[in-house]
């Protein structure tokens, strides 16, 4: 079933990366001309480049947000812990369609988020977020972070739940304060946890197609264009089915070798 | 890591040799282009099951045709149509997939240009109709001739805008300015008559707070149809639709054109545009002016409802006025074409479909139901102060004179990112027209070199 579900595809898009094809008449061979192409092109670098950005702020921010939160509430005897975490974790639940089109909303000029800043005084501040050269990308960015630190803060917290007591009962004993206690006990408990919280969310900002497709379509300009959107509109809108597999191919690569690196740096393995 | 791949190589080698072999899309050849005469005529004694896909989203449209449908079903009992509707992007990345399946639909929808059009014919995988337009006549059902050009290619499919003819098409487009008349009397305005005129309407409204063009630049190709009436005005139309065919030695990097781009930055620079109007999507942008919260929309009749439908006999069309004293060159063409597929068992119902889709009843229906057909409707549909009618009469006018002019998205399969995408930041002021000009020449001349 492996192999055929998910191995003969990766196979024919790479067998499909070798010719210049428009995806419905007979391709020519190109040999590795795509791969050229494809690194000289100057659209994919830049789209590549987006991508780093969005890892930004789909992993990095996110694992570091769950980090925190979990730094503070995994001893806390607050009720509602579980609430906070639930509404937290409700966006990797929503459809992207949905998600994509709620934040288009917000983000609108007259949308609540500029209401809201020039009700508090911030008029100033109203911006055309999704509109603007400058803004769009982080903007994004931001949709991306509102997803995942969800799933990094119920990854964590679970992993937390699992370090024997006894150690923070030593870490208090030798006369440590949370911080101390965070990266002495939490932290270093939280390897696998962290290594499965940064690979998923790599994974996701390098293959994040849905919200772009749906909020900015890679615009204004190519301010947003990511390699996954570059691989739909070569592969289904241009008849640039080659190329798009070839560029699909480089991401592919590219992802397995940050997860082994990350896997690698992150993961207590001999 | 190294396990990983001495194990998965040779997996994917030997899947790429099981199942991967052969050039991909090799199975479709060519279609042999049926000879003898054709009828109007098919067996109606035998059951017939026909599939449509078609793109007719908006709820007035999507109506039409299914009412269209019902009444071929009931003329024909022995026909059954199932109809496939989806919007239009989601239309435009499946529908050359559909076509060359296993189980194509009978008659779909396709779109002028090298990215789909051209594509279904070289594929072999739609039949050429000169024979049934001349049955039904379709080469004279929608005025002047040179109508149909879009939808002539040559039998291979290598030169557009000449040649055999592969579609025909139920409406017709033509972009041109709505506007909303109590917003405009309000300003101690009226509607202008030059192109001088227009500029001073839209610094009046700007200079009173009210957003001059509203328009939708999230959405990337609202913007445009805002630059393709402005080239419209400033550019020759030959030289417009050279362009657009990728006909030889025909360019974008020119005066007129650069002219045009020159307005357009200007326009974004001065906040022609509503507030923010990049992050605003076409939808939202429509609503909007709906509302009344604009003086001008600059688009085509599908959006019609949009405004009539709320503000009705308050919103009004004009062409947009000329630089000169000379009638001006509009942005239009007949909408998205039906074709046959080459492979459909019945092709000669596909027509008779076809035909009862695009005549005369469906002229009529359309108009009832707000939109622009492209077969002349009853000459009550082009009187009156309807943003309708006067649509319909600046159709009649530049289709009868040959002017107008293709969408310049046509022009090349990479055109629309290209274009919209350069207008995005045209309007922000991130690059001068002539980088626009030069950007998008180069997009061509790569496409058609």
């Amino acid at each position: 079933m492996f192999a055929l579900f998910v191995i003969a595809p990766i196979a024919d898009g790479a067998w499909i990366s070798l010719f210049r094809w428009d995806g419905v008449t007979s391709g020519t061979w190109v040999g590795l001309g795509n791969y050229r192409a494809a690194i000289h092109d100057a659209a994919v670098r830049t789209a590549f480049q987006h991508s780093l950005v969005l890892i930004l702020f789909y992993a990095v921010l996110p694992v570091a947000v769950g980090l925190a939160l979990t730094g503070l509430l995994v001893h806390s005897r607050v009720r509602g812990v579980a609430a906070v975490r639930t509404v937290i974790f409700l966006p990797q639940v929503l459809a992207a369609v949905v998600v994509g089109v709620a934040w288009r909303w917000l983000y609108d000029p007259e949308g609540p988020i500029n209401q809201a800043l020039a009700a508090v005084g911030l008029g100033s501040l109203r911006h055309s977020w999704l509109g603007d050269l400058s803004t769009a990308l982080p903007a994004v960015g931001v949709i991306g972070s509102w997803i995942t630190t969800g799933l990094c803060l119920v990854l964590f917290m679970a992993g937390a739940q699992r370090i024997p007591p006894a150690r923070y009962e030593a870490a208090r004993v030798d006369g440590a304060g949370p911080v101390r206690e965070f990266f002495a006990v939490t932290l270093p408990g939280l390897r696998n946890e962290l290594a499965v919280a940064l690979s998923l969310t790599v994974i996701a900002a390098l293959r994040a197609f849905d919200i772009i497709y749906v909020t900015t379509k890679g615009g204004p300009g190519d301010a947003t264009t990511v390699p996954s959107l570059l691989i739909y509109t070569r592969a289904f809108v241009t008849g640039q089915v080659g190329s798009a597999a070839a560029i699909g191919a480089i991401m592919g690569l590219l992802i397995l070798a940050l997860v082994v690196i990350i896997t690698r740096l992150v993961e207590d393995r001999p | 890591m190294m396990r990983l791949l001495r194990v998965g190589l040779p997996l994917l080698l030997l899947c790429a040799t099981v199942c991967g072999c052969g050039t991909p899309g090799s199975s479709g050849g060519a279609a042999t282009a049926p000879s003898g005469p054709v009828t109007t005529g098919f067996n109606t004694s035998q059951m017939i099951s026909l599939t449509i896909w078609d793109d007719e989203t908006s709820p007035g449209d999507s109506k039409a045709e299914d009412q269209l449908i019902h009444e071929f079903e009931q003329r024909y009992p022995n026909v059954t149509v199932h109809r496939v509707v989806k919007s239009f992007d989601d239309y435009m990345a499946t529908i050359k997939l559909a076509a060359s399946s296993s189980n194509p639909p009978d008659v779909f929808q396709g779109n002028e240009g090298y990215a789909v059009d051209q594509a279904l014919i070289k594929a072999g995988l739609i039949l050429p109709l000169d024979r049934q337009a001349a049955a039904y006549g379709w080469d004279t059902r929608f005025g002047n001739p040179v109508t149909l050009d879009p939808l002539r290619w040559s039998a291979d499919g290598s030169t557009w805008g000449s040649g055999t003819l592969w579609g025909v098409a139920q409406k017709a487009e033509v972009l041109g300015v709505f506007y909303d008349k109590d917003v405009m009397a309000r300003l101690g305005l009226r509607p202008p008559r030059t192109f001088a005129q227009f500029q001073q309407t839209l610094a009046a409204a700007k200079a009173a707070g009210v957003p001059p063009v509203m328009v939708g630049g999230l959405d990337r190709w609202p913007l445009g149809h805002v630059f393709m009436v402005l080239q419209a005005l400033f550019e020759r139309p030959a030289a417009i639709s050279a362009w657009a065919f990728g006909h030889r030695g025909a360019s974008f990097d020119t005066p007129g054109t650069r002219r045009a781009a020159e307005v357009f930055a200007q326009w974004g620079a001065r906040g022609y545009f509503e507030n923010g109007f990049n992050g605003v999507s076409q939808q939202t942008a429509a609503a909007r002016f709906a509302k009344g919260e604009g003086l001008y929309f600059i688009t085509g009749p599908w959006e019609n409802q949009t405004f009539a439908g709320p503000l009705g006999n308050r919103v009004g069309f004009f062409p947009m006025p000329g630089t000169g004293s000379a009638p001006s060159a509009a942005t239009g063409s007949l909408s998205l074409p039906y074709h046959i597929s080459s492979r459909t068992p019945y092709p000669a119902a596909a027509a008779a479909l076809i035909d009862y889709l695009t005549g005369q009843h469906a002229a009529d229906l359309l108009i009832a139901h707000g939109d622009l057909p492209a077969a002349d409707p009853g000459a009550a549909a082009l009187h009156g102060g309807s943003s309708l009618a006067a649509i319909a009469r600046t159709w009649k006018q530049k289709s009868r004179a040959g002017l107008l002019v293709p969408y310049l998205d046509w022009a090349t399969a990479s055109m629309g990112d290209t274009l919209f995408g350069g207008l995005q930041q045209l309007s922000q002021g991130a690059i001068t027209p002539a980088q626009f000009t030069a950007a998008v020449q180069k997009d061509w001349e790569s496409a058609h070199s």
